[in-house]
């Protein structure tokens, strides 16, 4: 299976996701013109790891801008992270927030509310 | 690029023979044409065989390169076509000359032959994108003023369901918003309406900006306005479940599909009556200053239209105890990133509300936009921006204006004015003025027409006064004298009786009051508000209680509806 690397932009995250390792990573900004469009390729890595790969994910959030769309993705590919935990895997996600930044430390709590993997709010 | 340029056409132009001869043996490939001179180069290169590239000598007798140059230049006709000097002169300033001029190249006596071959060539070529990228250029325009003439369009018709500023001061006389879109249209609405006693603001936020943003704002318009006026549901959370309900349902989501589209929004609800402020928010929260203290009421966190999350929204509940900044926006303006990316953020937002929420809502609204722009300085808006405050005054709880003593017309007069100023504060002007009429109206006929109703029999009455009040936008007026039970039940007969007359019996009662009114010099309070019941569209509602002892009290209460702005 191959690694996903999608390079960033000013209104997309840079996409790290290593096959290999099960390490991934969801740095920058993300407010693309087209959410799904940009979401679509993540999904789909993320659905193929989980069917042929099956093992942990280590999950990273560096994010310091969502629009109310990409929250909404990144909410759902929390909540897959969380459901492939239900199935058995050990998963863990750290989430970034930079002093200060209430909103993303406020997002990062409330999915922390949420799921019931290992879930880490990191301050940079 | 290996088109073949064969069919192209090359102006030589040379005042020797030998060099003509020459550079049309190694351009044998092409069309030529030849000049000798420059008036003969300037005629061929705007007649009918039009040269695709000009090989001009600078050195000729009579108008030299240069001046053809710039001639060629100057015309429209021909200031397309590639110029190439050839020349023995090939000093740097001479290059430059030239290249000022608009030539494209300089090749140098004495010629190489292979040079003059991939010069020509790579210039044709170069002539040749120029051209498609101008064309593509000129699609791309017209495309653009197409899309961009259709989605003003657009605009006029969004504008047009949005309501204006005139119609918030209506409901909400203290209040501002600050609108920002990032495209021409916006995702970004706002959204109010007046059901009875409840003033209910929604500010709204829905999932894109632009185009797509923007037809998501027209359903989320229709169907709070199909919620709130068609099935009458006013409760804040109610609405919020409802319009989640109708936007899952409306735009057919399926639980499969990966579709996020939807709004998030703030909506507050003020009873005048209760005095309580009701809020909901779909991942979006109030803030509102209450006694100089911010607080903050966060929204669900859910979106309008999320199928997957079974939240409910919840109605929080404000008590309006004393005067409240209540402040709804959507994340644009938190959101907004500076040039080192930095967002604007919350902290940032409520440090700078805390310090401007007393001031004028203009002056509030000015300094918002300053402190917006200021943070984003030369970087693209992120979002739409919609930014709105509002401020509520507890109703009921009123200023009273009163005076005892004689009721001189000079003093309900000077009362009046008070009045009118006070009730600018609650109402818009419009209908300040509007009540001011009204009330002045409705004083006149107690003071003029109904004395001798009132006092019939007790003539010695020497004191009297009037009360009153702003009760949201009621007026109360409260009028008393010292009288006796018996005299007040039989004015309250007197108004039942004068109530039962149609208008016509009423107008000729009139008639013979005021012929009866210039004989006679009591004053008093009374009943002559009957009269404006007739002729205003304004309710006058009476109710009469008995303040103990002798002396009684009459209340009225004039509601103006603003419907009735115009009449």
């Amino acid at each position: 299976m191959n690694n996903l690397i999608i390079e960033k932009t000013k209104s997309s995250p840079a996409v790290s996701f290593n096959a290999a390792t099960g390490k991934c990573e969801l740095s920058g900004s993300s407010y693309p013109e087209n959410a799904n469009e940009f979401y679509t390729p993540v999904f789909d890595w993320l659905k193929k790891y989980m069917t042929d790969i099956t093992r942990e994910l280590y999950f990273t959030f560096k994010l310091d801008y969502l629009n109310s769309s990409s929250i909404k993705f990144v909410s759902e590919l929390v909540d897959r992270i969380d459901k492939y935990s239900k199935a058995g895997v050990k998963n863990e996600i750290e989430w970034h927030y930079k002093e200060e930044d209430e909103d993303i430390l406020e997002l990062g709590k409330e999915f922390k509310e949420e799921v019931s993997c290992k879930f880490t709010l990191t301050e940079d | 690029m290996d088109e073949n340029f064969c069919d192209r056409r090359i102006l030589i132009v040379d005042d020797t023979p030998e060099n003509i001869d020459l550079l049309g043996e190694i351009l044998s490939c092409y069309k030529r044409s030849i000049a000798l001179n420059g008036e003969k180069a300037l005629k061929l290169a705007s007649g009918s065989l039009k040269p695709d590239l000009i090989l001009l000598d600078v050195m000729m007798p009579g108008m030299d390169g240069f001046e053809v140059c710039k001639r060629l230049k100057n015309n429209p006709e021909t200031k397309d076509i590639p110029v190439i000097f050839i020349t023995a002169k090939s000093e740097v300033e001479d290059e430059t000359k030239g290249l000022e001029l608009g030539a494209v190249d300089f090749i140098p006596k004495p010629i190489s032959p292979p040079v003059v071959i991939a010069r020509v060539k790579n210039h044709l070529e170069l002539k040749v994108v120029r051209q498609n990228l101008e064309e593509k250029n000129k699609e791309l325009a017209k495309h653009n003023k197409y899309i961009t003439d259709s989605i003003n369009y657009a605009k006029r018709i969004q504008n047009a369901i949005l309501p204006t500023a005139d119609q918030l001061k209506r409901i909400f006389p203290d209040s501002f918003y600050l609108y920002i879109p990032k495209d021409i249209v916006s995702g970004d609405f706002y959204w109010f309406k007046e059901v009875d006693d409840l003033k209910i603001f929604a500010a709204v936020d829905c999932t894109g900006h632009g185009v797509p943003g923007a037809f998501m704002s027209i359903i989320g318009n229709t169907l709070l306005n199909e919620i709130v006026e068609t099935f009458k549901v006013t409760d804040p959370g109610q609405i919020l479940n409802r319009l989640d309900i109708k936007v899952i349902t409306e735009l057919q989501k399926d639980i499969n599909i990966q579709t996020y589209d939807g709004m998030d929004l703030a909506i507050a609800v003020f009873d005048s009556r209760k005095n309580l402020l009701h809020f909901a928010g779909a991942y979006r929260p109030m803030l509102y200053f209450q006694n100089g203290q911010l607080f903050e009421i966060r929204g669900e966190r859910k979106s309008i239209g999320d199928p997957k999350k079974e939240i409910t929204f919840t109605t929080h509940t404000v008590k309006v105890e004393s005067e409240i900044e209540v402040y709804l926006f959507s994340d644009g303006f938190l959101d907004q990133n500076n040039f080192e990316d930095k967002k604007m953020g919350s902290k940032k937002l409520k440090e700078l509300l805390s310090g401007i929420h007393k001031k004028e809502f203009s002056e509030q609204k000015r300094i918002l936009r300053e402190e917006f722009e200021k943070h984003r300085g030369e970087i693209t808006q992120r979002d739409d921006v919609l930014f709105a405050g509002i401020r509520l005054r507890p109703v009921n709880k009123t200023e009273i204006i009163s005076f005892s003593g004689g009721m001189s017309y000079d003093k309900i007069i000077s009362m009046l004015d008070e009045l009118k100023e006070k009730s600018q504060n609650l109402l818009a002007v419009k209908q300040s003025k509007l009540v001011f009429f009204c009330v002045n109206e409705f004083l006149q006929n107690i003071f003029n027409y109904s004395a001798d109703i009132v006092y019939e029999g007790e003539k010695q009455i020497s004191s009297g006064f009037i009360h009153a009040e702003l009760a949201g936008d009621n007026i109360e007026i409260t009028s008393g004298n010292r009288t006796s039970i018996e005299t007040f039940e039989r004015v309250n007969q007197k108004i039942k009786y004068l109530n039962s007359l149609d208008p016509l019996q009423l107008k000729s009662l009139r008639k013979e009051k005021i012929k009866e009114e210039s004989e006679s010099t009591s004053k008093g309070g009374g009943i002559g508000f009957l009269e404006i019941i007739r002729r205003t569209n304004s309710r006058i509602i009476i109710s009469s209680e008995n303040c103990g002892g002798n002396f009684v009290t009459m209340k009225f209460y004039i509601k103006i509806y603003l419907g009735d702005a115009n009449e």
